[in-house]
């Protein structure tokens, strides 16, 4: 990727941005499924019972933290492996 | 855009540098979101979310989770590589011959 001259890196970011749009959007409704399918399997009211909601709130926010968490050992992996290729 | 605007007028853009660009792009999110999903999958149980935050367990799962998955697919991609594991002897026939054809019709 580094090797791209600075209009195809222009151009190129383009593409990353609507990549990087779409795979949040992916993020955000596999949150949506996984907590929701965690936290709420009682159909007798249509309202969210406190319950159900401070376990969503949860379950989000472990969600997140996972992302974060796993995002950072990524990069870690990633710098690692870089250096010794010898990049 | 205007020559004046615009400091990369002079250069060129390589339509197939920036598809190479796209295919590695593509391949590192996907072993991302792989990671994301597998690790959520065995480190976070589904019931009882006692906290908000991550537990020493869960953090310590994590780790040990994203550089397993990390080491086996080195493993796994050296295997691959030595046993000759390619698109052309994996994947269905047709859609090699599709894909060629398309990259012989935008040169």
């Amino acid at each position: 990727m580094d090797q791209l001259n600075g209009k195809e890196q222009q151009e190129f970011q383009k593409v990353v941005e609507q990549k990087q749009m779409k795979d949040f959007m992916r993020l955000y409704s596999n949150l949506v499924e996984r907590c929701f399918s965690d936290c709420v399997n009682d159909f007798t009211s249509a309202k969210l019972t406190s319950k159900e909601q401070s376990c969503i709130m949860k379950c989000s926010e472990k969600f997140l933290k996972h992302s974060e968490r796993v995002g950072q050992r990524f990069q870690e992996q990633n710098a690692a492996l870089n250096q010794t290729m010898g990049r | 855009m205007s020559l004046f605007l615009d400091p990369y007028s002079a250069q060129n853009v390589d339509e197939g540098k920036i598809n190479v660009a796209k295919v590695q792009y593509d391949a590192m999110n996907t072993t991302f979101n792989t990671m994301l999903r597998t690790c959520l999958e065995k480190c976070i149980p589904h019931e009882e979310f006692g906290e908000a935050d991550l537990n020493k367990g869960e953090m310590c799962c994590i780790d040990r989770c994203v550089a397993k998955i990390h080491l086996s697919n080195r493993l796994i991609g050296g295997f691959a590589q030595s046993r000759g594991f390619t698109p052309e002897r994996h994947l269905p026939y047709d859609r090699i011959v599709e894909a060629k054809i398309a990259t012989e019709k935008k040169r």
